[in-house]
């Protein structure tokens, strides 16, 4: 059957355009390169391809994706998010080809990190670029198809010029697109020149008004309550853009367009949504409450993408407020957890006063190892499973921070979560093809993965056996990954032998439930 | 945001080390007179080459107060551009290259000459 064309084709690759067997931190294994077994089988845990309809639309898309696919539709033109197993059928009419991404050529942390320790090319990399060579784009740009990228990941786009010729991009934007996505399209509809390439700057982000309404299903429910962060932590880009608190009555339609469409779980995204209907970085309860109230009200479970640790604190020091959410989220018992990424970043005081003296607040930088503690111990408390990240290799970092990182980490053993270091890769490194030799480690850094290995393999053992995966036909994906953990055990020790390393001790100290 | 209103730098010529620190000068004083957007538009022979980006790498990654646009045209289309802007433009040229008919367009450029 010959679809009906599609003028505007959104889509990404298979990486990208999954729903990860509703799991979204399982999403995060296409990061990394295929260890202990065959690509295939570590592309069909981490990014299953979902249903599709007989037009090629599938049933999920990146949240980013549908709000072009909402904002072109609203200004009457014919497009669609396309799955990429189908974008070939549309290429030859098609006038604008959009593409998106998280990471394209694993240049961002964790891909660029687990490609230093590896020395092979991540998956998602590896995704985009196969699924790129598989468009029959010559053609297309023969008829007049023009390519337009963006996403998170848009500036890795500077890094890969040659790439540009090859699959013939027209346009990168790096930024907020609401507006000039608008205006490219009209250059491309009146045949005028495109540029090259676009930095939308904070004056130029769309308000909240400006801002479409998703109109089909957004990979696992996820949906925005907010955009921007006050903290203006160094080496973040999110925190440079204006402070916009969605209204809830947005929310609410997103959260309805995906039940509508059977995604019944959510994910609430904010850089920190514990600051959802802040002011300043004084928290705002009522606010909150009746977010997760309403959340609550359409959704089976709910998850947050982001929050700082010392808003988690903060909440549950001043407000109780940790507490009453969980009595929200795991109201008549359909829930028993939830996830959340969270930043450690470092363990050291100088470094977080000299690159993140907010992230502590609304206490002192001095403090931030005990605001990391006490905050993992209240997620401990309230089931509230963290993935949380540390940066490693920054430029003033020394052995001494290092140390500290290592002692902090250590002191989180009893509390269940996921510690996943991130390395630093300065620009200028990043130049050159071969750029992951020339990241070298130092001993500390090792010590500092090993420690964070050990702890994430100990407790994702006790997440999958308590929490994880456990509708039936999800077992084999539950057994699937124990055998990897299994694999990476074996490994890391075969390693730390090799090394001549002491074994660290992997029997934490369990809470009481 | 592309019919707002732009801090112009036009460049005539490839892009060099030079070009991009003029360029790079250019982008401090839109910052300071509080310019919310940047132009940059190469003048090229070839429009299709894109080593120009390979200069400006920097400059854009380092870049987190402004909207930048980054064109590229072919130079057989300058005068007829020059003629129908509105409005100031910095603009770089190269070594070896030369405006045509600059004395026309005098008013409304701020002509910076970059040696070799």
């Amino acid at each position: 059957m010959s679809p009906r064309p599609v003028d505007i084709v959104l889509t990404t690759d298979r990486s990208m355009m999954s729903n990860h067997h509703g799991k979204e931190f399982l999403g995060f294994m296409t990061t990394g390169p295929a260890i202990g077994m065959p690509e295939s089988l570590w592309m069909w845990i981490a990014c299953p391809k979902m249903k599709t309809d007989p037009l090629g639309r599938p049933w999920q898309a990146p949240y980013a994706l549908r709000k072009l696919e909402a904002l072109l539709q609203d200004k009457g033109y014919n497009a669609a998010v396309i799955d990429p197993d189908h974008v070939n059928r549309y290429l030859g009419s098609a006038r604008i080809l959009m593409l998106s991404h998280h990471d394209y050529f694993a240049l961002c942390p964790p891909s660029s990190e687990w490609w230093i320790v590896t020395r092979k090319e991540p998956t998602n990399a590896k995704s985009f670029r196969k699924f790129m060579d598989s468009l029959d784009l010559r053609r297309a740009k023969e008829n007049g198809l023009k390519v337009i990228v963006g996403g998170p990941a848009a500036w890795q786009w500077l890094y890969k010029l040659d790439l540009w010729g090859r699959w013939g991009i027209d346009t990168v934007i790096d930024g907020e697109g609401e507006h000039v996505v608008l205006d490219l399209v009209d250059k491309v509809y009146n045949g005028e020149p495109l540029p090259r390439y676009v930095f939308v700057g904070p004056r130029d982000v769309p308000a909240i008004e400006e801002i479409p309404l998703i109109k089909h299903a957004s990979i696992n429910g996820l949906v925005e309550i907010m955009r921007g962060c006050p903290r203006g932590c160094k080496f973040c880009s999110v925190t440079l853009r204006p402070l916009r608190h969605m209204p809830l009555g947005m929310i609410e339609k997103e959260i309805s367009v995906n039940v509508k469409e059977g995604v019944r779980s959510g994910i609430l995204h904010s850089e920190d949504v514990l600051l959802y209907g802040c002011r300043g970085l004084k928290l705002n309860p009522d606010a909150l409450i009746k977010l997760h109230q309403v959340a609550r009200r359409h959704l089976e479970s709910i998850a947050w993408s982001h929050a700082s640790l010392a808003a988690i604190k903060n909440a549950e020091e001043e407000y109780g407020l940790i507490s009453r959410l969980r009595e929200v989220i795991c109201a008549d018992g359909t829930q028993e957890y939830w996830g959340v990424e969270v930043g450690i970043e470092t363990g050291s005081v100088r470094l977080a006063k000299k690159i993140m003296p907010a992230k502590a607040a609304p206490y002192p930088a001095e403090k931030w190892p005990e605001v990391v503690e006490d905050a993992f111990a209240i997620m401990h408390e309230n089931n509230i499973i963290p993935a949380a990240t540390l940066i490693l290799g920054l430029p003033e970092e020394t052995s001494d921070d290092l140390m500290d990182t290592a002692e902090l980490i250590d002191r989180l053993k009893p509390y269940r979560s996921l510690i996943v270091p991130m390395f630093f890769v300065p620009m200028g490194v990043l130049k050159n093809k071969e750029w992951f030799t020339e990241v070298k480690l130092k001993d500390e850094h090792i010590e500092v993965m090993r420690i964070c290995l050990w702890h994430t393999v100990r407790w994702a053992e006790d997440i999958i056996d308590r929490f994880y995966l456990k509708r039936p036909h999800l077992v084999p994906l539950k057994y699937s990954l124990k055998m990897f953990l299994g694999y990476v055990k074996m490994k890391a020790k075969s390693y730390e032998k090799k090394l001549g390393l002491r074994p660290i001790e992997t029997e934490a100290v369990l809470a009481t439930h | 945001m592309l019919a707002r209103r732009f801090y112009e730098v036009w460049v005539l010529g490839g892009l060099s080390k030079g070009e991009a620190e003029e360029i790079k000068r250019c982008l401090s004083e839109a910052v300071m007179r509080r310019a919310e957007r940047l132009r940059i538009r190469i003048y090229n022979k070839n429009s299709e080459d894109l080593s120009y980006l390979d200069e400006l790498k920097g400059i854009l990654l380092e870049n987190v107060s402004l909207s930048i646009v980054v064109e590229s045209r072919d130079v057989g289309k300058l005068v007829d551009d020059l003629e129908s802007h509105e409005g100031e433009i910095t603009f770089i040229i190269g070594p070896s290259f030369q405006l045509p008919d600059k004395a026309r367009f005098q008013g409304k450029l701020r002509i910076i000459e970059v040696r070799g």
